[in-house]
């Protein structure tokens, strides 16, 4: 019998070698197809800006195509308009800034082109803490962080959340507060698994800048469709009319801005 | 007649295997069966109907050493796999929601253990099984694609006997015997993995669970020379755990009654009561976020069979089935977030299908099935606005009818045979289903969720034409078949692009209609005497769906769609004790969407989908192998099974995945495989 036992573990982790998974690269033949305009726009507490650019084919990892062009023109419900002005690499800009429940809609015209689309400016979000986590699953540990917001009272709301790591775009996420109206409102964050040699895994002294957008449902819509879409294999749903991709919000955004040292690790069960 | 015989393989009192081409007769005190022989495929009046002998599955290697009826089925031409990983199959491009599985006359919805690495259904305990490619006889309904028929085996009324298998990661046990000699008997069976046993002695598994059991147990009691009861109970059970952050559950119950009367002239009546539930009940709880999701369908029916002989050349089959069906599409708590969709049906159906023989050389088969679904009052139902938000709700009273579907589902089959050996088959059928599965993607899940036709969702209706030519040897050592068929199915049901089963719990917010086609041809060849028997079959099959809002309103390749499917199965008698068993299976590429182009957005890439399925994943192929050793004592008959699943150890596509390159522009693509080479070995006696 002692025997036996001794080989029961032996037997079962025979049992996970053999049923382990395997991954490797292939080689897929990417379809060409006509390059699609693609706009960026936002109305916000800090400005106005529109980046106008094209699909780029899967192989071509360039930024340069960019609309110079464009005539880009914001108006609001309030009676307001502005018409941005071309700073560079696609981007146009302006100073004014939006005001909150002031629906905005957006035009663009270039080379007989025609997108529109329309974003309700949302109040001030608020962040009540923010923490890097380590959970333990099965046997690895995992290098998270925990974004915590106070939902705006007594209305229907979305969030957008961005982590910046070293200033490139790191992890975001989308939240609509229907899961605890008036509370406090939970997002995860799953960076890497500690140990491995993944690049994802932060260093120390790494710099992580965190924006947090109270957005519209429209916007939530569209980016909540965008965070499934490697799961359905499906575009985002469509934000603009005149066939472009890409959206349009008017939002409020608050930002916060930490290093990342081992030592401030929470472990959690 | 196919259909009579898997009734009367309900009367089968031993596994013993029947003489090759016997003649299949009913009585009451002693029953002779026989199952599919080559004469009965060839002229047989049902074309696509495919008739699987228990025993049979011995001619297929094994997977952790259990005989499994759903992975052979998917070795027959016609049918497939849906993955490595699952016990579901799809035939003629239909989707393994589009099947309906029978176990002695009742629905079985989840048809795997531990996400399909094993079937449902435990060998031990099943007599017979016949799948219809969808040309189903007129007293089979309420699947737009298969029928797997499935008879439950009875025990033995004379003797006690038993056994048990004792595999890498399950074990199973049957007991048999007459409860009143020649008159009363029960079969029992039951089997369990044995996963979790050793997850408790590893430290660093210890905290998660992995198991499933399921229980069988069939009680046949002959009241008198026409009369005679059954009583079927089934239960199966799957949980997995990871730690205390995820629970995943499913399980299936289902109780049978039926009472078999014979009339003067070999004509009968069957009585069935049943009831038949799949639930399943996920959770989350992750780092203080906590959700869990569950859902369910319950069905209860009474129905009705009659087969009135008329003499040798005419049998007519009648009958009504009358269901209470309850299917929770989802129930939910994300925090403090709580959602539920319940709802209710009856369904009642009527049905009359005929058999003639015109003359020694032509047979025809004709029938008509009456199906009415209703969808009850008791919850909310919904308009829904094209851009999937709620338009105007509906609240009907409890058990009001909200509307009637009505269905007329023609069929027709006839069998020219020009000489003996050969026939000519052409069939047409018309069938509908009204309880629907969706799924983001190809393989069914945990995950699935279920509705009905409402006054949204119309029942999905396919209607398929078949023809075939079958040939065998004189000898019928040898047969050949080949089937051609062309398959039109409306009302198919998908996601909105952009959503995912959890996007709302109003599922006709999630979904959009549309229409489906598959055609193709089956090519068959079997060797069915001598040391070597197997088969090599081949299926060359198209499968497309327009669903407007989806692909620009384009059609396009359906998720399941493959053009080239090989399967070459073989079993070698070496000797009296080893026989040898090998299956090769190729599968060509299976459609997929991947991107076309990307662009940036928040600083990241994001990629941009040109087209629905329009790429292929690399082929699949892989070949299984088994060696059995069989002592057969005065008592005791003890087994030894060595299997080998994927000999030469090829990773095959499972998902294919895009992700960073060493650039980050998500350029990668990865394919993931599930199972390289795995070998097994089980233990097997009977007494």
């Amino acid at each position: 019998m002692p025997l036996m036992k001794k080989y029961i573990p032996l037997l079962f982790c025979l049992n996970l070698i053999l049923l382990s998974s395997c991954k490797k690269d292939i080689e897929i033949d990417y379809h060409q197809v006509d390059p699609i305009y693609v706009v960026e726009a936002s109305v916000s507490n800090e400005g106005m800006e529109a980046r106008i650019s094209q699909t780029n084919n899967m192989d071509d990892n360039s930024t340069t195509s960019n609309i110079d062009n464009a005539v880009v023109v914001v108006t609001g419900s309030d009676g307001s308009s502005k018409t941005l002005t071309y700073s560079k690499n696609g981007i146009y800009k302006s100073s004014a800034v939006g005001v909150p429940g002031v629906e905005y809609t957006i035009d663009i015209q270039f080379d007989g082109h025609h997108f529109t689309s329309s974003s309700i400016m949302q109040k001030m979000p608020k962040m009540n803490n923010f923490r890097f986590i380590r959970k333990k699953i099965v046997t690895e540990n995992y290098q998270m962080g925990e974004l915590l917001l106070q939902d705006i009272p007594n209305e229907e709301n979305w969030y957008f959340m961005h982590i910046y790591r070293n200033h490139l775009g790191y992890r975001w996420a989308v939240k609509r507060d229907d899961t605890n109206p008036n509370g406090e409102l939970q997002q995860l964050f799953t960076f890497a698994r500690e140990g491995s040699d993944d690049k994802d895994l932060l260093q120390e002294d790494d710099w992580l800048h965190i924006e947090i957008r109270a957005i519209d449902k429209k916007s939530y819509d569209y980016f909540y469709s965008m965070q499934i879409m490697d799961n359905t294999g499906t575009n985002p749903i469509p934000n603009f009319t005149g066939g472009c991709l890409g959206y349009f919000s008017a939002y409020s955004q608050i930002t916060y801005d930490c290093e990342f040292h081992e030592a401030d690790v929470e472990d959690v069960e | 007649m196919i259909a009579l015989n898997i009734i009367l393989s309900a009367c089968l009192t031993t596994a013993t295997p029947e003489p090759e081409d016997s003649i299949r007769t009913e009585r009451l005190e002693e029953v002779v069966v026989t199952a599919n022989s080559v004469r009965q495929r060839v002229q047989n009046v049902q074309t696509g109907a495919e008739v699987i002998q228990i025993e049979n599955l011995m001619s297929t290697p094994q997977l952790f050493g259990e005989n499994d009826i759903m992975r052979s089925i998917q070795l027959l031409p016609g049918v497939k796999s849906e993955s490595d990983a699952s016990s579901s199959f799809q035939v003629r491009g239909g989707t393994s929601a589009q099947n309906q599985v029978l176990f002695d006359n009742a629905p079985i919805y989840n048809v795997g253990h531990v996400g399909g690495l094993f079937s449902t259904f435990n060998d031990d305990a099943l007599a017979g099984a016949t799948l219809y490619k969808g040309l189903l006889p007129a007293q089979f309904g309420g699947a737009s694609s298969a029928v797997l028929d499935i008879t439950g085996r009875t025990g033995n009324k004379q003797h006690y006997h038993g056994g048990a298998t004792i595999g890498l990661l399950a074990a199973k046990g049957t007991f048999e015997g007459p409860i009143v000699k020649d008159k009363a008997s029960f079969l029992v069976t039951a089997r369990r993995t044995y996963m979790d046993l050793f997850l408790k002695l590893t430290p660093d598994f210890k905290h998660n669970t992995l198991y499933f059991y399921d229980i069988n147990a069939k009680f046949d009691w002959t009241i008198s020379q026409r009369d005679q009861l059954f009583l079927t109970f089934f239960t199966g059970y799957d949980r997995t755990a990871v730690d205390k952050m995820v629970d995943i559950r499913w399980s299936n119950l289902m109780g049978s009654l039926k009472w078999l009367h014979h009339f003067n002239g070999g004509s009968n009546s069957q009585t069935t009561l049943y009831y038949s539930g799949y639930h399943n009940d996920n959770g989350v709880d992750f780092v203080g976020m906590n959700l869990w999701y569950k859902g369910h369908i319950r069905q209860g029916s009474l129905r009705q069979d009659f087969t009135i002989n008329f003499g040798e050349p005419y049998q007519l089959k009648a009958g009504f089935q009358t269901s209470l069906i309850n299917v929770k599409s989802a129930e939910w708590q994300v925090m403090n977030k709580y959602g539920k969709e319940e709802r209710k049906a009856w369904e009642n159906a009527v049905w009359l299908n005929g058999t003639f023989k015109l003359s020694k050389r032509l047979t025809f088969s004709a029938g008509l099935r009456l199906n009415l679904f209703s969808p009850l009052g008791g919850s909310l139902y919904y308009d829904i606005e094209p851009d999937g938000s709620i338009g105007w709700y509906y609240n009907y009273k409890n058990n009001e009818i909200v509307t009637t579907h009505t269905v007329l589902e023609p069929r027709a089959s006839i069998s020219i045979q020009p000489t003996e050996l050969t026939s000519i088959k052409l069939g047409y059928a018309r069938t509908s289903q009204n309880i629907h599965a969706l799924r983001n993607q190809n393989t069914s899940t945990p995950f699935d969720r279920y509705t009905i036709s409402s006054n949204i969702i119309k029942p999905e209706i396919a209607d398929q034409v078949s023809a075939g030519v079958f040939v065998m040897t004189d000898n019928q050592s040898y047969d050949f078949s080949l089937e051609g068929y062309y398959r039109k199915i409306s009302n198919v049901l998908d996601y909105r692009d952009g959503k995912s089963f959890s996007s709302e719990i109003e599922i006709e917010r999630l979904i959009l209609a549309g229409e489906g086609k598959s055609y193709g041809a089956e090519f068959c060849a079997r060797k069915n005497l001598g040391r070597l028997t197997g088969w090599i079959a081949y299926t060359l099959a198209w499968s497309k769906t327009r669903i407007d809002g989806i692909n620009n309103g384009d059609w396009y390749d359906a998720n399941n769609d493959r053009r080239h499917d090989v399967t070459i199965v073989g079993a070698y008698k070496l000797s009296d004790r080893w026989t040898l068993n090998a299956a090769w299976v190729f599968n060509s590429g299976q459609a997929f969407t991947a991107p076309s182009s990307k662009y940036q957005i928040i600083d990241n890439w994001i990629y941009y989908y040109a087209e629905r399925n329009g790429y292929r994943a690399p082929d699949y192929h892989r070949l299984d192998v088994s060696a059995s050793w069989t002592k057969q004592g005065k008592h005791v008959t003890r087994q030894w099974v060595f299997g080998i699943y994927n000999l030469y150890n090829r990773y095959n596509p499972y998902l294919i995945n895009f992700e960073d390159s060493e650039n980050g522009a998500r350029t990668r693509a990865v394919q993931y495989s599930l199972f390289g080479i795995v070998p097994s070995v089980s233990f097997n006696f009977k007494f």
